[in-house]
């Protein structure tokens, strides 16, 4: 499964739909790593509206994609959390502490605007 | 535990057998009444095995199972009872109709299905009052647990919730889920977390106080906690239990007006 990057004005955003395999994932890193030095983006959001369930292994993957965006300079929001999701991660130790997360798409694209200034 | 083992004498058992042939010549007794889906498989082969180890013990059991089944399916007590009754003038005409020359084995047929109906009606009733019971239980339950755990959203954007008295592990669970979900629902930025009734924690409770702001903050609410008291936060110190990255405020005064300058609001009293 090729999960798109889209882009709204200077952010990427990538929706994550329902399960992920190990592949997809690493193309994903990949592909917005690239996609963040080509395009200049200005922030990252990650929409996580779709996923019902998460494990060990996705809960990493996420907040180590997150912390690779941040290392390059660029903000990054997840957003999109069920609350039956966030219980999971919080279970796990895996609360993505440092990066910002927040309720929905809206929300998120808000955050990273004011983190432009 | 129901009483099953009520005696059946030889005569009671004859006569039950009677009846159970004569219902079986029959089909048109066993008709159940027009209890849309309830009709079970008939418990006559059970009734006959009974009989023929002279322990009627699995019977009753199955009368029972059958009541429970169908007050499942929401069947009034009463229509469930009348299944039972519903049976009697039909039967009763029949036996009249095989034995009708004998009738002192009509009689003794009609005794033994009294004496049948009578258990099987007390019961059916001992099962309706062991679900009734549970029932209202686990409504008690489900009630206190919501009273325990009340969530009020207080202005746009803000949720108190007030923890009073002990809090344990399983309420503790249920408490964040509560919360994550009116944050999600309401889409609440702020959560005051007023810990002013709860007299003593121990290090799974204060755990649990840091996994709710943690997994209030990934779906977008920043937590507040007020009330701490004296006891609390001495034992949230010797437990080693840092609250850091959460807001404290001594009251739920100070934390509103926190939370309130948080979003931008402020408040003013037009002079009188």
């Amino acid at each position: 499964m090729n999960i798109p990057v889209l882009q709204i004005e200077r952010f990427l955003i990538v929706s994550v739909q329902g399960e992920l395999k190990d592949n997809d994932v690493t193309a994903l890193q990949q592909n917005l790593l690239e996609r963040l030095r080509r395009t200049e983006a200005a922030g990252v959001l990650i929409d996580l509206t779709a996923v019902e369930v998460v494990d060990s292994y996705m809960g990493r993957l996420l907040r180590d994609t997150a912390a690779m965006i941040r290392l390059m300079g660029v903000p990054t929001v997840v957003v999109g959390l069920r609350p039956a999701v966030a219980v999971t991660l919080v279970e796990l130790g895996l609360d993505l502490p440092g990066i910002h997360t927040d309720l929905n798409l809206e929300r998120g694209l808000t955050w990273l605007r004011t983190q432009m200034r | 535990m129901p009483d099953s083992k009520v005696a059946w004498n030889d005569e009671e058992l004859a006569g039950l057998a009677d009846v159970l042939d004569t219902v079986e010549r029959h089909p048109e007794i066993d008709r159940q009444p027009a209890v849309p889906g309830t009709q079970g498989p008939s418990l006559n082969p059970v009734l006959r095995e009974g009989l023929a180890r002279r322990d009627l013990t699995a019977v009753f059991d199955a009368v029972g199972e059958r009541v429970k089944g169908l007050l499942r399916q929401d069947v009034p007590f009463y229509q469930v009872v009348q299944i039972l009754h519903d049976v009697t003038d039909p039967l009763y005409k029949a036996l009249g109709a095989d034995y009708g020359r004998d009738l002192a084995r009509v009689l003794r047929a009609i005794q033994a299905f009294s004496k049948f109906k009578d258990q099987a009606s007390i019961r059916a009733g001992e099962v309706f009052a062991a679900q009734r019971a549970q029932l209202v239980e686990e409504e008690q339950r489900k009630i206190i647990r919501e009273l325990s755990t009340p969530v009020i959203p207080v202005w746009d954007g803000i949720l108190v919730m007030p923890l009073v008295g002990l809090v344990d592990s399983s309420r503790a669970k249920q408490m964040m889920e509560h919360l994550l979900n009116r944050i999600s629902l309401l889409g609440s930025r702020i959560v005051i977390l007023d810990v002013t009734g709860v007299p003593s924690v121990d290090s799974a409770v204060a755990d649990h106080f840091i996994r709710t702001t943690r997994a209030a903050r990934l779906v977008g609410a920043r937590s507040i906690i007020v009330g701490i008291s004296p006891q609390v936060a001495q034992a949230m110190v010797r437990l080693g239990v840092s609250l850091e990255g959460v807001e404290t405020y001594g009251d739920l005064h100070s934390g509103l007006q926190r939370a309130l300058s948080l979003l931008g609001y402020t408040v003013t009293r037009e002079p009188q």
